[in-house]
């Protein structure tokens, strides 16, 4: 009774040793043998080679490994030759032919196992978890001679080689689990899809490779950075332990491991040991490894052996000898490497786009940045508001040091051209470059962008209304003051900044019909031509109006911020009369209707307060601010207290 | 601009990264193409491959020298011409779902002096003599002409190469058990000194019963065949003659099949299918197993074959 052949198709073994799964330095070391649900993290192409040489009676070396391998986002693509997984039994099959002088003429058979080729694909979900397969195509050739009778003028007997394919296709899948940077898991199945190509005579599908189902556990386990122990268990009771420990030296990383296996097939328990060693950069990784079995390799072995316990590994098995592996790997990254990455982001606040000058030297957003090198990094940070940028806007480069965090400010420019009343929400796309063309990280968050009318509520703020309509104010102004040419090319010209101001003020309120509730509608500013237009407005929108009219033609104006009491607040404009102190009296006797204050020059000037909601005259209006300014600002210390702002347009 | 320009020099260093990739590729292709180095498995005693020796028995199956006298079924193969040889057998002929019996005797002392040559220097055989009385389990055994038959230039010639005994089917073939043979001696022909006298036991082998189990049909070049025996020791072996019989009856033994003694044996399909179709209408498949002794009796070697043997005759499908 023949027993069949105890043959497995590859399963946990590596050639060039059993290396942390999580070193992206490593990472191209590990084969589809210990890695079925084909787990990597490499970050563009890959390319690996193992080239070895067998230590049996003769040393025969060969290339037993091409690997190509891609990463297309979270998708990665591996496809590999191995043209030396090859496993060759040669044996006389018992038979033979005698000749016509008594010799025998032996009958051979020779069994070929290989591992053609085999495709990996893997989908990282996450930076923890990441799942997939593998399938891998063998080939099973059974040449056998057989006897052969020719009839012709004399009956003889030749040999005739009667061949048989087994070839079929291995599929197995996988998930990989990183919870920590300590920590890594996979489970894959084993032979969970076997697909056969063709079927062979059931004299010889006795000696297929097995395709018994099985489950493989693999955990890895890094406590320091330079640390890894790695074990992997089938079961079948077969298992790998590979322990690795790194260094840095000549800018790459030293990396020394070594590896035991034990295969039900084979004696000792231990079967056998993989010493290694690896360098690598971020260029290439070279490693010499060497399997050593430690039971004696080079004896005589009977086919009964091969019939009754067969081959459980093409690999790996009973039969394979000592071996030298030398191992290339090259990555080629045309993905640029991060150099910084992103922490977090915080929008400092919502965007106004009346506040252009603002965001010029106040940034809208401070973003954490980490330096991930060990040297010392250059980082450019860029941003670009959906809807309100066309393109990036840059920000000053930042410098980092190695594996420092540093605080980055975004500012932005907002277009002239930018005029959309409503709010709405939007958001920033943020950048940080290096030395590449493409970012080294980018993310994205939410942003408020107001309207074109929304005001923050800081009364600094509303020359911005009193700038952007200066053109038509300018254009208003010129108009009436044309009308008074005669009168004020006549007058004394001290007195033509005053006149001026009172003759816009008096044809400015004469179009105005009404002053709104300041409660209402507070974060909102009304342009110039908008309050000619309404005729009318909040103590914010007539200040405005008036102080771009004043502005225009020249008359340099204040706002009068007078802080909330109550909730409620106040702004009116202070107007530079440009005259001196001892000019005063050319406009009025009572000392509490000017203040005084000193130009750039150091030259003491007359400004005078002017109630803009006082929609009556010129009179009146400087009356009511003069009067609401003496009180506030001066015999209440408003100016003293910081109760009253005064704050000048340019 | 100062960005676009380390981006064209990173590229640059990838290419060439790439072309340095190609050569050691390439290096390594060229020189680390060769296949691993065979294991070579050995057979050994405890296989359980069975052992199996094929070998032509007539060259020419048309060659009528080849049925000759003692050999007209193979069973006794090629018998050195020097000696003397003594064959028991106990034989059955299968054919048509009906079995006959016959035990068969015979001893031949040929003489090496007396070589017959035939057509271009070829040994057809050597003269034989008796003289005296052999006795097989106590029955004396016949003195019957001793001649071949072979062709020369295309004829068909016997000639007359002595005597020899024969006992068919006069004595009781016994499987596993014993046949005495004795012998006494008397003088030899033409004055020659022939004066043996030798007594003794020969063991004879278990009874052998084989079946044969034929499928598909030589027309298409489907036929396969198996036969299957009562096995023994698998360390012995046997030997299953194939044969074919003519359409005029005539046996051709073709192969000789040794093999273990291990009961199943399938025959390689190109023996069965590749057998000329208009010649033959009929297989015989001949199992024999053996016991083969090799003694010096009175100065002279002999050998003595003690076989079971059971023929199956059968038609071609």
């Amino acid at each position: 009774m023949m027993l069949a052949a105890n043959i497995s198709a590859q399963s946990s073994f590596e050639l060039s040793g059993y290396w942390l799964p999580g070193n992206p330095r490593t990472t191209l070391l590990n084969g589809f043998e210990s890695n079925p649900s084909s787990f990597s993290l490499l970050k563009d192409w890959g390319l690996t080679m193992l080239y070895g040489s067998d230590f049996s009676n003769s040393i025969t070396s060969n290339l037993y490994l091409i690997s190509l391998s891609k990463r297309i986002g979270s998708s990665f693509l591996t496809a590999r030759y191995t043209p030396g997984y090859q496993k060759d039994f040669v044996f006389n099959n018992g038979q033979s032919i005698v000749l016509h002088d008594s010799t025998t003429q032996p009958l051979d058979s020779k069994f070929s196992y290989k591992e053609l080729f085999g495709l990996g694909y893997s989908y990282k979900f996450s930076d923890k978890v990441s799942a997939g397969f593998t399938f891998r195509y063998f080939t099973q050739d059974f040449n056998q001679e057989s006897v052969y009778p020719v009839f012709s003028d004399t009956l003889y007997l030749v040999r005739e080689n009667d061949d048989e394919k087994a070839d079929f296709w291995r599929g197995d899948i996988g998930v990989n689990y990183s919870p920590s940077n300590l920590i890594s898991l996979s489970f894959s199945t084993l032979n969970l899809l076997n697909v056969n190509a063709n079927t062979v005579d059931p004299q010889i599908s006795r000696y297929e490779l097995k395709n018994d189902k099985g489950f493989l556990a693999e955990v890895s386990f890094s406590p320091t950075k330079y640390l890894g122990l790695n074990l992997l268990y089938e079961t079948s009771k077969d298992w790998m332990a590979g322990l690795n420990n790194f260094f840095n030296a000549f800018n790459g990383d030293f990396g020394i491991s070594v590896t035991a296996f034990h295969d039900q097939y084979q004696t000792p328990y231990i079967a056998g040991i993989i010493p290694a060693i690896s360098f690598s950069t971020k260029l290439f990784g070279i490693s010499l490894s060497g399997v050593k079995y430690f039971s004696n390799r080079n004896v005589v072995h009977a086919f009964s052996d091969f019939q009754n316990s067969g081959l459980d590994n093409i690999i790996n098995n009973r039969y394979s000898s000592d071996k030298a592996v030398l191992t290339l790997t090259f990555t080629l990254n045309t993905i640029p490497e991060r150099s910084v990455e992103f922490l977090d982001v915080n929008i400092l606040n919502e965007i106004f786009p009346i506040l252009s000058d603002n965001y010029l030297d106040k940034p809208f957003a401070i973003a954490k940045v980490v330096n991930v090198t060990d040297h010392v990094v250059n980082a450019k940070p860029s941003s670009r508001i959906e809807g309100l940028n066309n393109g990036k806007i840059e920000s000053p480069v930042v410098t980092i040091l190695p594996h420092d965090t540093v605080e980055v400010p975004f500012y932005t420019i907002i277009p002239a051209s930018y005029d959309k009343k409503k709010a709405g929400i939007s958001y920033v796309d943020f950048y940080l470059n290096t030395t590449n063309e493409d970012p080294d990280d980018q993310t994205q968050k939410p942003i408020l962008i107001n309207g074109i009318n929304s005001w923050d509520g800081k009364v600094v703020n509303l020359r911005y209304f009193i700038k952007r309509d200066y053109e038509y104010s300018m254009n208003y102004a010129k108009n009436i003051l044309s009308r008074y040419k005669g009168e004020l090319d006549t007058m004394s010209y001290a007195l033509s900044i005053f006149y001026k101001a009172r003759i816009l003020f008096n044809n400015f309120v004469s179009n105005l019909v009404y002053a709104a509730n300041p409660n209402a509608e507070a974060d909102y500013v009304q342009f110039p031509h908008e309050t000619m237009q309404l005729k009318g407005g909040n103590c914010d929108d007539l200040s405005v109006c008036y102080s771009s009219l004043l502005e225009s033609v020249g008359i340099q104006t204040a706002l009068v911020d007078y802080k909330p009491v109550n909730g409620i607040g106040h702004v009116n404009v202070l107007v530079n009369t440009q005259l001196s102190p001892e000019q005063a009296r050319l406009i009025t006797q009572n000392d509490s209707k000017y203040f005084i204050r000193k130009n750039e020059a150091g030259h003491a000037e007359i400004w005078i307060p002017v109630e803009t909601t006082s929609l009556t005259n010129f009179e009146k209006a400087w009356d009511l601010g003069a009067q609401k300014f003496d009180e506030d600002a001066l015999d209440n210390l408003g100016l003293a207290k910081g109760n009253v702002q005064i704050v000048d347009v340019y | 601009m100062e960005l676009k320009m380390i981006y064209f020099n990173i590229k640059l260093v990838q290419m060439k990264r790439i072309i340095l990739l190609f050569g050691v590729i390439t290096g390594l292709l060229l020189t680390g193409c060769n296949n691993p180095a065979p294991t070579e498995l050995v057979q050994d005693n405890t296989s359980s491959q069975n052992q199996v020796q094929y070998q032509v028995i007539t060259k020419d199956p048309t060659d009528a020298s080849y049925s000759n006298g003692y050999d007209t079924t193979g069973v006794t193969s090629v018998i050195p011409p020097n000696i003397y040889f003594i064959n028991i057998s106990g034989t059955k002929i299968t054919e048509n779902n009906s079995t006959r019996r016959i035990s068969f005797a015979q001893a031949l002392f040929t003489d090496k002096s007396r070589p017959l040559m035939g057509q271009g220097g070829r040994l057809i055989g050597y003269g034989a003599a008796i003289s005296g009385m052999l006795k097989f389990n106590g029955i004396t055994a016949d003195s019957t002409p001793y001649r071949i038959r072979f062709s020369v230039k295309g004829n068909i010639l016997d000639s007359l190469l002595g005597s020899m005994f024969v006992l068919n089917n006069r004595f009781n073939f016994n499987y596993g058990s014993q046949v005495h043979i004795q012998y006494y001696s008397g003088h030899g022909m033409h004055g020659n000194p022939f004066n043996p006298a030798f007594d003794f036991y020969i063991a004879t082998p278990q009874e052998i019963n084989g079946s044969v189990k034929l499928s598909g049909r030589r027309a298409n070049n489907s036929l396969t065949g198996e036969v299957e025996w009562n096995k023994l020791n698998p360390a012995d072996s046997i030997d299953l003659i194939l044969g074919v019989v003519s359409m005029q009856g005539s046996t051709f033994p073709l192969f000789k099949i040794r093999t273990l003694d291990r009961g199943r044996l399938v025959i390689p399909t190109k023996l069965l299918n590749d057998i000329p179709a208009a010649k033959f209408n009929k297989f015989e498949f001949t199992f024999i197993r053996r016991i083969r002794i090799n003694q010096r009796e009175s100065g002279k070697d002999m050998v003595i074959l003690s076989q079971s043997i059971h023929s199956i005759i059968l038609d071609i499908p």
